[in-house]
């Protein structure tokens, strides 16, 4: 049998197509303000990877953020379950998962065999989300994937970032540009800011080893170790941490309609 | 007796000079063009000229805001709680509440004879401040004063659901591209704007007469909105941004109570 799941995120969308338990292909696009045409194209384009056509899929489920419905979904499933039974997959013994998007952040309890047990999401607030770390990135002029690694090389040491909020951490920001801070020590502050908001999340749930981070974030150095540290787990990060939620709901789509 | 008040914003410093009872003069300037130590004189020499007076004839100043301009003459520094609820009561002492929207605060006070009794403050989130109108107006490619205009000319108008700013900002990008009118979105941002400020109304305790003060105040839009949750009538004064500067020249010349 073969099914696929689809997670439209405010950032990236992902497609998974399994067989049974294995996984076929995968594909990841950036999201366009329309949610349809972005759902289309990730599926069309995971379809050409597995070397399939629509109509060979048996059914498919979606899940992510928005009203969206996609008219070739057969279901729409939660994302915090689709993220408990993905990373179950992956991680079969996990307890914990701390996902991250662009515009969110969630951490779930699930038992033995990835069911939810408890979770809390932050989906209100850009302080905390993968937002905040985009626009200090932004305003330095640097791109994401390199503020990580340079927030470890501090210079004389972290620039403290006081402002909750992520636009008046950007006000905070160019303040200590116009100081002379280094970007590396501002870089450093920033990421600080975000674990403290990540760990409180985590600590309205509790954490139970072991911990899986999923989400673009969990490519980020910055914030992996930081939290690492802070928590003094070692997380299991899947290769591809950011198809968590569409493997998933590929997961789903295998079992008879939920009512 | 001739007093001046001085409001330092994060934005904008404003004065004003009382003489007697009457204000002589006042002023704004950008807060962030001068240093600390210079911004007071500026204030103090801009506003002395605007009234036919040498700043030497002040003769008490009080300062509120951000109060760390360093001012020879400087009297005290007051909370500006205090002044914007003295500023209001003398321009329009039928006021009970006060809302005073700043580009990164909202403040809304509670207030009887020129006392403040109740404050509720937000300085913490962009919702609810100038900034979010900044974002918005930014990503729609207009300026705030043409945000109000817009608005009035929308018939029905878009809800912009999300208190953050930061996810206002995506939100309204998607809406551009579902092809709504400019006029409707910058409705829905004003409206947006309007529900995070009501609460803290709700919080003190609702009473006539509410007035705006503050830079946002001349924005007919904004106003317009506050109105429509309110379900009646705002007070806007004829130049809302000095009423904390006003406040802080009349406690200077000793009408801390009436």
């Amino acid at each position: 049998m073969i099914v696929a799941g689809i997670d439209i995120g405010s950032s990236s969308t992902k497609a998974v197509i399994i067989a049974d338990d294995k996984l076929l292909a995968w594909s990841i696009i950036s999201s366009k303000p329309d949610s349809f045409e972005t759902a289309r194209e990730v599926m069309e384009l995971a379809l050409k990877n597995a070397g399939l056509c629509l109509e060979q899929i048996e059914r498919i489920v979606s899940t992510g953020y928005g009203r969206i419905n996609i008219p070739f979904a057969h279901e729409k499933i939660t994302e915090i379950s689709c993220h408990a039974l993905g990373s179950h997959k992956l991680f079969p013994h996990v307890r914990t998962i701390l996902d991250m998007g662009g515009q969110d952040c969630k951490v779930i309890r699930c038992n033995e065999h990835g069911k939810v047990v408890n979770f809390v999401m932050n989906d209100k607030c850009a302080a905390g989300t993968g937002r905040y770390l985009e626009r200090i990135a932004n305003i330095l002029a640097l791109p994401l994937e390199k503020t990580g690694d340079l927030s470890f090389q501090i210079i004389e040491g972290p620039a403290p970032i006081n402002s909750y909020c992520a636009v008046f951490a950007e006000r905070d920001v160019q303040l200590l540009v116009r100081q002379g801070k280094h970007r590396n020590d501002i870089l450093a502050g920033a990421y600080q800011s975000i674990i403290e908001r990540i760990y409180s999340l985590c600590a309205r749930v509790g954490i139970q080893e072991p911990l899986s981070i999923s989400g673009g974030i969990a490519k980020n150095s910055g914030v992996v170790k930081r939290l690492e540290n802070k928590l003094r787990i070692k997380a299991c990060i899947a290769d591809e941490p950011q198809i968590v939620g569409a493997l998933g709901a590929a997961l789903f789509a295998k079992t008879p309609p939920r009512h | 007796m001739i007093t001046a008040g001085i409001d330092v914003g994060t934005e904008a410093t404003k004065i004003v000079i009382l003489r007697d009872n009457n204000i002589a003069s006042w002023h704004v300037l950008n807060t962030g063009d001068e240093d600390a130590a210079r911004l007071g004189d500026k204030a103090l020499h801009e506003a002395a000229v605007k009234a036919n007076l040498s700043p030497a004839e002040i003769e008490r100043l009080a300062v509120t805001g951000l109060c760390d301009i360093q001012m020879p003459l400087l009297h005290e520094q007051v909370p500006e709680t205090k002044c914007i609820a003295m500023g209001v009561n003398w321009l329009l002492p039928s006021t009970r509440i006060v809302v005073d929207l700043g580009v990164w605060k909202s403040l809304v006070l509670k207030c009887q004879n020129g006392i403040p009794t109740k404050i509720a403050r937000n300085d913490k989130c962009a919702s609810g401040t100038g900034k979010y109108l900044d974002v918005v107006a930014r990503i729609i490619g207009i300026g705030i004063e043409e945000m109000a205009d817009l608005s009035l000319r929308s018939e029905k108008y878009v809800a912009v659901e999300s208190t953050c700013t930061v996810f206002a900002e995506s939100e309204v990008i998607s809406l551009l591209h579902m092809q709504h009118r400019r006029e409707d979105i910058a409705k829905g941002a004003l409206m947006g704007l309007a529900k995070r400020i009501h609460p803290l109304i709700l919080e003190l305790g609702m009473e006539r007469d509410v007035t705006l003060v503050g830079g946002l105040a001349h924005n007919k839009g904004l106003v317009i909105a506050i109105e429509e949750l309110l379900g009646h009538n705002l007070l806007v004064p004829p130049e809302p941004q000095i009423v904390g500067a006003l406040g802080a020249a009349l406690i200077s010349q000793g009408r801390a109570n009436f």
